[in-house]
């Protein structure tokens, strides 16, 4: 299955491998002495700082896998709560108002498992290859593949971008704020975590706007959830849904696609890369990301209990948007709960408009072959920041028009990402299972057991959903 | 300094340089990549029949 094309693309570097090889030791160090960059050497203070604290003294031995954890925090986490955004915590908040605490608590923890299983893969491709995974997709299965891969990505990342800003204004439209200042306040977020040109400060501001992702917790102990009935529920997948089943199957395909959408997967590898990790940092990797959809898992969690007490009070939460949400939980959470419900709102927003935009960005510079890194500055790489620019104003330059009908992206949006991801896996798996890239860090066993299971699951939930749209009266629809 | 902190495909240079090159593809693969792409226009398909649904039912 493997081969590659000899001669045209190698040079006089040699071809790509999996390789671990020190640059300083490889034959053509003295040719890339003199090739270093602004991005090159900004790459180099983030692996010393990982270097140091693995070989820290004595005195500090104690803290030193934590002072290493810490440095290798990042791409797992950013992902997971990125994920967690306003039409995510949308979803799940529309869960909790219309079937309270029962089945879906323990399914969205599910949905996170599968998203571990996925992200994982990710971390392993980038450390190893030191590509993104577009750039991957190009080179080992051509541009045909790749077009339709990045077309995938750019209409599902557009989309969700949409959603974002719907969410910032309708999170802050609860605190009477303007549209146009809501956007605004969002595109000045976007713009200020890029403006540093360093890719750790990035990282390090987008995950202190990430945490607040966590917003939800409080707002969920405010509205006094039945403890007892959410273990019951952990336990048993009980009390099942009632209603109709075109209804609920809409609501898992969207729960399903509030946790594992195409565009983390081409993130998380990219940030990987550009964040400079190596085969030897995987299992802080694998951490990072179990740290990830564990937070994650728990803010969505939130997000339904804050969200029960409508469900408890028959009150239809169907056509409810973003702030409304907010302002119908304030008779049960008070009005400050509700204002830490509208405030998580505007955070998912926030933090996903940035992460997702990003995306973009990355997988634009590595299908162009232009400069794609947050190490390198605005003047060396602008293409790259003129995506991920452009696409957020243009998305939050859509949400301003008056009478737009946004609410179908919403509602669709969570979907179309369930739906684009059986292609995304199969070229995933397919990557990490190739050991011209790989080399010894391709899939084992359980892992591919795992991926292919995930990707006939996805596909299954699709045929559903294709099904019931065909023949509506199916499922009572 | 740099280059005894980055692997060799890390350096900005070398990437650009080096690529994995294509891969060969088996018929089952093909076959596979293809069912996949025609399932994900079907449904996108079906997508669009669902909004249109909800955009005439709404009042």
């Amino acid at each position: 299955m493997s081969g590659r094309k000899p001669d045209s693309e190698t040079s006089s570097f040699g071809s790509a491998r999996p390789t671990t090889e020190i640059a300083a030791s490889s034959p053509v160090a003295g040719d890339l002495a003199g090739l270093l960059t602004h991005e090159d050497v900004d790459r180099a203070r983030d692996r010393w700082r990982v270097t140091r604290a693995r070989w820290q003294g004595r005195g500090a031995q104690r803290f030193r896998p934590l002072r290493v954890l810490w440095l290798l925090v990042g791409p797992g986490v950013l992902v997971f709560l990125g994920e967690n955004d306003a039409p995510s915590m949308l979803s799940y908040s529309a869960t909790g108002a219309r079937f309270g605490i029962g089945f879906f608590v323990p399914f969205v923890v599910l949905t996170f498992l599968i998203g571990l299983v996925v992200q994982e893969m990710t971390v392993r491709l980038g450390a190893v290859s030191h590509r993104g995974h577009a750039e991957l997709i190009f080179d080992r299965f051509g541009k045909f593949w790749g077009f339709f891969s990045m077309g995938d990505l750019v209409i599902g990342n557009f989309l969700t971008l949409i959603t974002e800003f719907i969410g910032i204004r309708a999170g802050l439209g609860f605190f009477g704020v303007r549209p146009v200042v809501a956007v605004g306040v969002g595109l000045i977020a976007v713009v200020g975590a890029i403006t540093t040109g360093r890719y750790w400060t990035w990282e390090r501001i987008t995950l202190g706007l990430a945490i607040f992702n966590g917003l939800f917790i409080p707002a969920a102990i405010l509205a006094h959830p039945d403890w007892p009935a959410v273990g019951h529920a952990l336990l048993t997948w009980t009390p099942l849904p009632q209603g109709r089943a075109a209804e609920i199957l809409l609501l898992i395909l969207a729960d399903i696609g509030a946790t594992v959408t195409p565009w983390m997967i081409f993130f998380q590898q990219s940030a990987v890369v550009d964040k400079g990790m190596q085969p030897r940092d995987i299992r802080a990797g694998r951490f990072d990301t179990l740290l990830g959809a564990t937070l994650a898992a728990i803010f969505a969690i939130a997000a339904i209990l804050a969200t029960a007490p409508l469900f408890h009070h028959g009150i239809d939460a169907s056509q409810f948007q973003g702030a409304q949400f907010a302002e119908a939980l304030a008779p049960w959470i008070g009005h400050v709960g509700a204002a830490l419900f509208a405030l998580g709102i505007f955070e998912a927003g926030i933090v996903a408009a940035i992460a997702i935009s990003t995306s973009s960005a990355y997988a634009f510079g590595e299908v162009m072959g232009t400069g794609h890194s947050l190490n390198r500055p605005v003047a060396d790489a602008w293409p790259f920041y003129s995506t991920l620019l452009g696409s957020a104003c243009a998305a939050g330059a859509l949400v301003l028009i008056p009478h737009a009908p946004l609410e179908f992206v919403v509602l669709t949006v969570n979907v179309i990402a369930v739906l684009a991801m059986p292609p995304a896996l199969a070229f995933l798996i397919l990557l990490v299972n190739d050991r011209d890239v790989m080399g010894e860090h391709v899939n084992g066993f359980w892992e591919n057991a795992a991926g292919i299971v995930v990707t006939v699951l996805l596909v299954g939930v699709g045929i559903a959903f294709g099904v019931t749209t065909v023949f509506p009266r199916l499922l009572g629809g | 300094m740099v280059l005894s902190l980055l692997e060799t495909d890390q350096v900005v240079a070398a990437k650009q340089q080096t690529r994995f090159g294509r891969r060969t593809l088996s018929p089952g693969i093909k076959i596979l990549l293809w069912g996949l792409r025609v399932y994900v226009v079907v449904m996108f398909v079906l997508v669009v029949v669902s909004v249109i649904r909800a955009i005439h039912a709404t009042p």
